[in-house]
């Protein structure tokens, strides 16, 4: 080292500074010892070390870049060059450092670095000197530790002051700011150094003498402190003040308060809106509460109420449907707003209310550009609305608006906008129940229409259907339908079947109108459709005729009714048009009522209904009528029964059988008729045909009338209804008590004959077996024995069926008796001759008191009776008794009591009476009618003991009663018999029928002359002439010579047949119109008519009333005797009976009341009347009253011809001269016929009679 | 030993055919009655082998007669034989009700009938 380098280190290591140096990049190349001992590294330690490395902060480091590149404007590192940057620059560089020691602590140095140029001025190195600045930094600490202290002190009260959050400013005593914190400096809007020191009243010149310059003079001039609050205008604020004197001055505390007053203000105004909000409430509640008398009425309370609170003129509210507002309610100072009034939406305010479904106000529509133009605004400068929608049901319904032409002022509060809107809401909910109620009212409203019609509905049918008769129902309709509608007429048109036109057939019309029941109206209109659209069930309605659309057709036809409006329905029969229903008003014009049309439609079902039913009852009824007819005309019992097995119906026929009433028998009632021993079976059987549901057969006895039980055949079947439901039995009964007695006697007849037969063939065959076996030939005695058996008993078996071919040949008819005249007195002797052997044999005498007396008789035969009667007189006489036979003449007419109570009917002829008397043991009265029957002997052994046959006095029976006569027995026990027998006397003059020479002739034309014979007795006894022919030429020969007054003429004859007769009759002039009956075993072609030249055809066996009927009509007898007047309500049986006796050839004349019966009497003067009792007008009764008085009507024959039984007292007050009481239903047409015209035949004989004379 | 019958009817040539019949040909004692009654008294005071009876007969008919044959204790056993010549079905019933030995129908082969008889009693032939 160099002196110099030691005087430098010298110096350098002397110095108080650090002093290091640097190559120009950092590496320390100098280190001084100062250096050395503040940082505690030898210079060793650092020398080539980069500076920062060793003892500099990072931190610091990192800091001065940021420093240098902020005020160099360029990067540089946290290095060494932020230590040499400035040098580099050339400018000086110093400042506060912090050199870290090598133990780790720091303390501050200043250090100054200086580049290092070398000549060329490029600097190679860096020199830093460092001087330690702990001390200085330590003193300023210390003063500013004071400093701070002091301030510490100052700001505590200056903090006081400040941070108060009062403001505060001092006074002195000459009004001179003294002290002003920052809340004040804030509050006054002033600074602290403008103002300190300063006079207030000079700062604030505008508070003077205000609140604030009053009350701090107070307190000031008081000594008091003062408490206020006032607003500074100047500053817009409110100030709440303290002040306090005091030595000094005056302290004033304050603080603002505008905001506080402001929300004083508001809440305030709020408060004031709540209270009217609250006080609109009460309105709102008010009208959601109030019963209004009309919903109009609630309308009417909103407006007028929001239109007060509001202070709006005009409230409305609307009603919206589509662009169409409609005024619903008004309340307005504008005259031509009323309800109902309509406006286009979008030409009202309330289009944007309706659009945005929210309140819209406007407070001055004139200020707001874009609503100028709106029409509202040009036609009624309405400046100022509310308005706020409606909803019902969630639907804007219209809205609710207030409106005035008067600017507003102050904007819409928000309490009225809600008020409006809650108003809005009632009403929306007012409207929705409104319209709620008034649907529930149309509701309720119809539903009692319904009700009522229903009502109605079923009084009118009620009214109607009482009845089955369908006039009653159809003329029940129109009155009550009259009545009902109040109309002028109600009519029901029935339309003929061709439904061309049709006939009024009821009708109900007020008196001021004219009268068309009965109107055959051919409408030329019902040539149109109208009828096929009645036929649909259209219903007609016109409420004017006038009106101008109706088919002038129709109207013409109108017209003259005094129609003006019609309702018509149709009538509709099983889907058939049967006619219409139809109401006029006459009056007036008038509109029908749905519920009329409807009315009037359901009764015209009810009508058709009716016809429908009254048809089938009529055809019930009808049926039913037939059937009673029928089941009472029948000549059996019928019954009916239920399915309660009880009896509901018999017959005319079984009560007269049984003889009791109806009600007796109904039910189980008949049970009482049948037979004790019958009755266990009877109803068995029936019970068990009932549960079969079979039809049976029962036969039992049940009680006649007379008390006497009778066999019946009960044949029951059941019946079913057309558906098949079972309902009953209906049934029939036959007396069967005859048939069962002849088939009793026809087995006895055939076990008695049988056996009868079989008695002397036993004795034959067994005499005769013997004899042919040859065991008797040693017994001749015994075999001649048997011989003589065998022989009697074969002459018995002979006459036993000669007698019984005997009585069967009389009774058949087919013996016929070969009468002539006789003598009695011969008849007897003949009979006596030939029984007085027997008697002889008996040892009984016979007496003969004979009478000499003609008689019209089969010899033979009445001498077979009465040697009958003689020989079982002889046979039953005890030995040595007497047997008398007597003959006298009944002169005297005969009485029923006199006669035999057999005798048919009244005689007046003389009879011949003969009577067989013995003293035998006689016959017990229970036999003395039964012996006359066959095989009835008193004693079944009589006819072996006393050889009869047990026929004999049937025979007798037989023969007398083919003479005209009678035969009977009487008969004391042990006091013998008396047979009595009566004959007719011949008496040709004094026998009308027979003899009569006027009676018609009849030619009787067969080639049987039987049938010749059996006629001609026939006829003859019917007061015919008889003339026979066996051939059809005898016919013709006999007729040319005498022309008959009719032919009977059988056909089949030989040679010449019946219609070659007939033929050969009617080409001859003089027998050509002889009328001819066929009297033939043919029966006339079926189906083919008569041949004209015919008048009858009676079929062999003729039936003797058909013949004669046939006589009679071909003799046109009847044809003679005039007129018959049927006087008769019932046209039916009046129409039958009329054709009856049409056939007859009679002129009928028929009427149908007792008044037209005497008048027409008296015009056409009646052979004869059939009179029904019960007619309309004069009855029965007063037309024979009538006739009685009558001097020639009073003889007029009467058929009093009725259904009713009459009694005797009746029928003596019916009675004229010939009068004839039939009782309908108890005679068969047939017979009412046949008696009818026997009687006029009789009348006529009687008046021919009578003109003869 | 020869056997004894009855023979009941009231037709007097009946019974004189029948008797030959029997006794001749039959070789038995023969009794005859001509009614009911006569032949129950008859029967009572000589009961015969067999009853021949006949059934219409007057007054007692067959069957009140067999009625009373039965209902005596000295007739109740006897055999009868029905005779008739009336056979219908009704009566038929009746036969079988009194049970009677046998019916024989009238009129009947004379040569034959004690055959019969002997047959349905079971008697041994005469011959």
């Amino acid at each position: 080292m160099t002196t110099a380098d030691a005087l430098q280190q010298a110096i350098l290591d002397s110095a108080n500074y650090s002093i290091i140096s640097t190559t120009a990049t950092g590496i320390i190349t100098t280190f001084n010892a100062t250096a050395a001992s503040w940082l505690g590294y030898s210079p060793e330690e650092v020398i080539d070390q980069i500076t920062p490395a060793v003892f500099h902060d990072a931190a610091e480091m990192q800091q001065r870049s940021r420093q240098l590149a902020a005020e160099l404007g360029t990067e540089i590192e946290p290095g060494f060059g932020v230590f040499v940057a400035k040098a580099k620059r050339g400018e000086p560089d110093e400042r506060d450092w912090t050199y870290i020691r090598k133990d780790g602590s720091r303390f501050p140095v200043r250090l100054s670095v200086t580049a290092v140029c070398d000549r060329q001025g490029q600097i190679v190195g860096f020199l830093g000197i460092g001087r330690d600045i702990s001390d200085r930094i330590q003193a300023m600490q210390q003063a500013q530790t004071a400093r701070a202290e002091a301030e510490t002190m100052r700001n505590r009260l200056t903090n006081s002051l400040e941070s108060i959050t009062d403001a505060f400013f001092a006074l002195d005593q000459q009004w001179c700011f003294t002290y002003v914190n920052a809340q004040a400096e804030t509050l006054l809007q002033k600074q602290r150094q403008e103002i300190l020191g300063q006079n207030i009243w000079d700062v604030f010149a505008e508070a003077v003498g205000s609140a604030f310059y009053q009350q701090y003079h107070l307190a000031v001039e008081r000594q008091i402190s003062v408490q206020f609050e006032a607003f500074y205008p100047p500053l817009a604020a409110w100030y709440v003040v303290h002040a306090y004197p005091s030595q000094e001055g005056l302290s004033v505390y304050f603080q603002d308060i505008t905001a506080r007053k402001q929300i004083e203000a508001t809440l305030q105004h709020h408060t004031q809106a709540l209270e009217t909000f609250s006080t609109n409430l009460k309105h709102l509640h008010r009208i959601n509460t109030t019963n209004y008398r009309v919903f109009e009425d609630l309308l009417a309370d909103c407006l007028t109420t929001g239109c007060a609170i509001l202070k709006m003129p005009t409230g409305i509210i609307s009603q919206v449907v589509g662009q169409t507002y409609t005024v619903r309610a008004v309340q307005s100072d504008l005259d031509f707003l009323s309800p109902g009034l309509e406006f286009v939406l979008a030409e009202t305010y309330c289009a944007t209310v309706v659009s945005q479904k929210r309140t819209i106000t406007y407070s001055h529509v004139g200020a707001e550009a874009e609503m100028q133009a709106h029409p509202v605004y040009q036609n009624l400068h309405l400046e100022a609305y509310l308005g706020a929608p409606i909803f019902v049901n969630d639907a804007v319904y219209g809205t609710l608006n207030f409106s005035s032409t008067q600017i507003r002022e102050v904007a819409f509060a928000p309490h009225e906008q809600e008020f409006i809107e809650l108003m809005a809401q009632s009403i929306g909910r007012f409207i929705a129940a409104d319209q709620a109620s008034q649907a529930q009212q149309r509701d309720t409203t119809a539903l009692r229409r319904q009700h009522r019609r229903s009502q109605l509905f079923a009084e009118l049918a009620l009214k109607i259907r009482q009845s089955l008769r369908l006039e009653t129902i159809l003329q029940t309709t129109v009155t009550e339908v009259q009545q009902f509608l109040h109309a002028d007429r109600v009519l029901i048109f029935q339309l003929r079947l061709n439904q061309s036109g049709g006939t009024v057939v009821q009708e109900a019309v007020v008196s001021d109108w004219p009268i068309i029941l009965g109107q055959e109206i051919a409408d030329p209109c019902f040539a149109t459709d109208f009828l096929e659209q009645y036929r649909q069930g259209r219903v007609g309605q016109m409420a004017d005729i006038e009106a101008g659309n109706i088919a002038p057709c129709y109207v013409e036809m109108l017209r003259p009714f005094g129609v003006r409006a019609n309702l018509v329905v149709p009538i509709l029969q099983n889907q058939t048009l049967w006619g219409l229903l139809i109401a006029h008003q006459c009056s007036q014009p008038r509109q029908w009522s749905e519920f009329e049309t409807d009315l009037l439609k359901q009764l015209a079902d009810q009508v058709g209904i009716a016809l429908a039913q009254s048809q089938l009852v009529e055809a019930l009824r009808e049926s039913e009528a037939r059937f009673r007819t029928l089941a009472d005309s029948a000549p059996v019992l019928l019954w009916m029964s239920g399915t309660d097995r009880l009896y509901s119906f018999f017959n005319q026929g079984w009560l007269d059988f049984t003889g009791r009433s109806l009600s007796q028998e109904l039910g189980s009632g008949w049970v009482a008729g049948v037979h004790q021993d019958d009755l266990e079976f009877c109803l068995n059987s029936y019970q068990q045909a009932f549960e079969t549901r079979q039809p049976f057969q029962i036969e039992y006895r049940l009680r006649r009338f007379d008390a006497q039980y009778r066999w019946v055949l009960n044949t029951g079947v059941p019946r079913f209804t057309p558906e098949g439901q079972f309902e009953g039995y209906i049934g029939s009964c036959i007396d069967i008590s005859d048939r069962r007695e002849i088939e009793r006697l026809k087995d006895e007849f055939v076990s008695v004959v049988s056996h009868e037969l079989r008695t002397p063939l036993t004795s034959i065959s067994g005499a005769l077996d013997l004899l042919a076996g040859g065991v008797l030939s040693a017994q001749p005695q015994q075999a001649q024995r048997l011989l003589n058996i065998a022989a009697a008993n074969a002459e018995r078996l002979i006459r036993l069926i000669n007698d019984i071919l005997d009585i069967e040949r009389i009774e058949s008819g087919r013996s016929l008796m070969q009468k002539q005249t006789c003598n009695a007195a011969q008849l007897i002797t003949t009979a006596l001759d030939l029984t007085q052997n027997i008697a002889d044999q008996a040892q009984v005498t016979l007496v003969n008191i004979p009478l000499d007396i003609a008689i019209e008789a089969d010899p033979d035969r009445l001498v077979q009776v009465l040697t009958n009667l003689l020989s079982n007189a002889i046979k039953f006489s005890p030995q040595g008794g007497t047997v008398w036979i007597e003959a006298t003449l009944l002169s005297i007419p005969s009485t029923p009591a006199l006669l035999h109570p057999c005798t048919p009917s009244l005689s007046y002829s003389p009879t011949l009476q003969i009577t067989v008397r013995d003293q035998g043991r006689g016959i017990p009265p229970s036999k003395l009618e039964t012996i006359f029957g066959r095989f009835q002997q008193v004693d079944a052994s009589d006819s072996r003991e006393k050889g009869g046959t047990g026929l004999g006095l049937a025979i007798c029976r037989s023969i007398v009663q083919h003479h005209e006569g009678q035969i009977w027995a009487e008969s004391e026990p042990d006091q013998g018999s008396t047979f009595y027998v009566t004959l007719p006397v011949l008496q040709p003059r004094s026998q009308p029928l027979e003899s009569e020479p006027g009676g018609p002739l009849v030619l009787v034309c067969d080639d049987d002359t039987s049938v010749l014979a059996v006629m001609q007795a026939k006829l003859q006894h019917q007061g015919y002439q008889v003339q026979t022919a066996a051939s059809g030429a005898e016919a013709i020969a006999l007729a040319t010579a005498h022309p008959p007054d009719v032919l009977l003429l059988n056909l089949m004859m030989p040679e010449m047949n019946g219609w070659e007769t007939l033929t050969a009759l009617k080409e001859n002039k003089t027998t050509r119109r002889i009328p001819v009956i066929i009297l033939s075993g043919l029966h006339p072609k079926a189906g083919q008519t008569l041949d004209p030249d015919i008048s009858d055809w009676i079929v062999k066996p003729p039936d003797e009333r058909r013949l004669l009927q046939a006589l009679e009509q071909a003799l046109g007898q009847v044809n003679q005797c005039g007129r018959i007047l049927i006087v008769e309500d019932d046209l039916n049986l009046a129409q039958v009976l009329m054709a009856v006796f049409k056939r007859w050839g009679v002129e009928t004349y028929h009427v149908q009341t007792g008044t037209e019966a005497i008048q027409l009497s008296q015009q056409i003067r009646p052979d004869l009347v059939i009179l029904d009792l019960v007619l309309p007008e004069s009855n029965g009764f007063a037309v024979v009253d009538w006739l009685r008085q009558h001097n020639r009507l009073c003889h007029v024959p009467l058929v009093i011809y009725t259904s009713a039984d009459l009694d005797s007292t009746i029928r003596e007050r019916l009675q004229l001269e010939q009068t004839l009481f039939l009782t309908k239903g108890r005679i068969t047409p047939e017979e009412f016929e046949q008696k009818v015209i026997n009687l006029l035949i009789r009348v006529a004989r009687d008046k021919e009679e009578t003109s003869h004379d | 030993m020869t056997k004894h019958i009855l023979l009941i009817d009231d037709e007097r040539d009946i019974r004189e055919v029948a008797e030959v019949a029997l006794s001749v040909v039959g070789g038995w004692q023969v009794s005859t009655a001509a009614s009911g009654r006569e032949g129950i008294a008859k029967a009572i005071a000589n009961p015969p082998d067999a009853i021949l009876l006949d059934v219409m007969m007057p007054d007692m008919d067959g069957f009140a007669t067999l009625q009373a044959l039965r209902s005596q204790a000295a007739t109740r056993s006897i055999p009868v034989i029905l005779l008739t010549a009336k056979v219908q079905s009704a009566d038929q019933h009746r036969f079988e009700l009194w049970a009677v030995a046998a019916v024989l129908v009238k009129p009947f082969k004379a040569m034959q009938l004690a055959e019969q008889i002997a047959a349905i009693l079971q008697w041994p032939t005469a011959s």
